[in-house]
């Protein structure tokens, strides 16, 4: 079952098109990453997919329901990507009022993230920093143990530590098979914790796959150390533009036979060689430039 | 229904404070006012002011809700002179009621928590009825309120013995209609534009015109028709005591109606607009 299905959605601000006729499906027990530069769509999208906006077209459907019919908040935990609590009311207040609204909460996963997050509950919204005020939201998103999670920019302003505490539980959460649907500007989250990812850019949705997928399209990245200059022939073998790092390394993207790479890189005077997944956010400049030019 | 209860408590709770300090601030005028009354209805007083109102024209007086020539019998009224006083609480209470319902729908939005209560498992209509109720809860409450403490307030400071109390309740029915009325116009215009704005100043502006409206009706005859555009003026504090006429009764059903058409497209607007921008 897709948790998340959205077919031709589009919104317009008068005549600013936000989002222009976007179709995707997100599959239930899904961590997908929907990212894009600033101004692109992603905010807007989330919030006609959750009907805080009107969309000036097309459907969406959450967890199998049309969100007009309003029966999915019962199983959505939501983070915007402003925590605009309430700043008057104490830490433990706002959980409380939050918690009212599920039918039910349980008790011992609350207080258990509680725990995980150190949160102090005696303490107003209001004089909270930034990532306290985050953490806050985390916990009255996941407190209801959603079946769909819709977070807009999460994890900035979250100390490392909270970070990694966040994303624990999120995978922990996702592997019993609750769907992520992950908005962020922080490509190596998404790469790192995401299955599948949209890019969205002038209100489009310009590529949509696995991560896995979309990283091997490009091939690897190779960094190298030689006293050996590349040789012409090498370079127009393997088709690779090479960069030199300013520490005297070698790199460049490689896509193509492996083994056939090392065996040709073996006939130089190699120092070390390190072969990794190229990043997304090399991959996804290009996509990104595209929306400036 | 837990989930509109929970709603009702919390903006409940969030409006209490200034609840609290202008019902405080109004009652502590009151009793300051009607502390003067006992001084005020001595001869000695009552000379000095009708010579002072007397030189007033008649239709300036009439639009301060005072009947020139009988100044000085119903001075020595309490409930005159409660009514009398009661006109600026009344501005002040649609003041209030302005603010709060202007607020109470606006404020979820300036701060940017609707992306919150918006997700949570409540219908939008439900949101904009919880805080309508909200509203009259303490429109309510501020009528009864004032009611009730104005009866041992009258009852002490009342050295003629004069009959208030069917005149107290005239008064207080009638001007709860007034307070409705622009409360819901302000939650109304609010709940409505299309920023989820706090449009108060917008309605107080409206008021007040009304208000000019009401005194234009009562300086030029020719001019009379114009009361019916002013609330305020329908129902004049120092006349709302008296019966009930039909005219009255109408217009009260007017002031019902278009509260409740207004809610209406206010619950229509709210849910079909982008809550979030």
């Amino acid at each position: 079952m897709q948790a998340i299905k959205v077919v031709g959605l589009s919104k317009n601000y008068e005549k600013f098109v936000a989002v222009d006729n976007i179709t995707f499906n997100v599959e239930q027990g899904d961590f997908f990453g929907f990212i894009g530069p600033n101004g692109a769509g992603k905010t807007t999208t989330i919030k006609s997919m959750l009907g805080l906006l009107q969309p000036n077209q097309g459907k969406v459907q959450l967890l199998g329901e049309d969100i007009t019919k309003n029966t999915f908040q019962q199983d959505l935990g939501y983070i915007p990507g402003e925590a605009n609590l309430y700043d008057n009311l104490k830490v433990g207040e706002q959980i409380r009022y939050f918690a009212h609204y599920y039918k039910s909460i349980d008790q011992g996963y609350l207080k258990q993230l509680k725990q995980t997050f150190e949160i102090n509950e005696n303490k107003k919204i209001g004089e909270l920093s930034l990532g306290n005020k985050k953490k806050v939201a985390i916990i009255c998103s996941l407190m209801n143990k959603p079946k769909l999670l819709v977070f807009d920019e999460v994890s900035n302003s979250l100390d490392p530590l909270m970070q990694k505490a966040l994303f624990d539980e999120l995978i922990r959460l996702n592997k019993k098979g609750v769907t992520i649907f992950y908005s962020s500007h922080n490509l190596e989250e998404v790469q790192t914790y995401c299955k599948n990812v949209a890019i969205i850019r002038s209100g489009k949705i310009i590529k949509i796959d696995s991560v896995e997928k979309i990283v091997a399209s490009v091939g690897v990245q190779v960094t190298i150390k030689t006293k050996d200059m590349l040789d012409e022939l090498f370079l127009a073998q393997h088709k690779v533009q090479p960069t030199v790092l300013a520490s005297g390394a070698i790199t460049f993207v490689y896509k193509g036979n492996i083994n056939a790479l090392i065996h040709s890189i073996a006939k130089h005077h190699l120092s070390s060689i390190r072969i990794a997944d190229v990043k997304l956010e090399n991959i996804f400049e290009e996509y990104y430039r595209g929306d400036e030019q | 229904m837990r989930n509109v209860w929970n709603l009702y408590k919390f903006e409940l709770r969030q409006n209490t404070p200034s609840f609290l300090v202008w019902f405080t601030t109004i009652t502590i005028v009151l009793v300051a006012f009607m502390a003067l009354f006992p001084t005020f209805s001595s001869s000695q007083y009552l000379e000095l002011i009708n010579a002072k109102i007397s030189i007033l024209p008649a239709v300036y007086a009439r639009g301060f809700g005072i009947q020139a020539g009988a100044t000085g019998a119903m001075f020595q009224q309490i409930f005159f002179w409660y009514a009398y006083m009661f006109q600026f609480y009344i501005i002040a209470i649609i003041i209030y009621a302005i603010n709060l319902g202007s607020g109470i729908v606006a404020k979820e939005h300036s701060e940017k928590h609707i992306d919150y209560l918006a997700t949570k498992p409540i219908k939008k209509s439900l949101i904009i009825i919880v805080k309508y109720k909200v509203l009259i809860t303490y429109i309510l409450l501020f009528t009864v309120l004032l009611f009730v403490i104005s009866i041992p307030v009258l009852v002490v400071f009342d050295n003629t013995n004069s009959q208030f109390g069917p005149q107290l309740v005239r008064l207080t029915i009638k001007v709860f209609f007034e307070y409705v009325f622009f409360g819901t116009l302000a939650f109304s215009i609010s709940a409505i534009n299309k920023k989820t704005a706090r449009l108060s100043i917008i309605v107080i502006g409206l008021f007040f015109v009304s208000y000019l409206l009401g005194i234009a009706s009562s300086v030029q005859n020719q001019l009379n028709q114009l009361v019916y555009l002013s609330p305020f003026f329908m129902f004049q504090s120092t006349t709302a005591g008296q019966g009930f006429s039909s005219t009255d009764l109408w217009y009260m059903l007017v002031l019902a109606i278009l509260s409740v058409l207004m809610f209406g497209l206010a619950v229509w607007r709210y849910s079909t607009k982008d809550l979030s921008l």
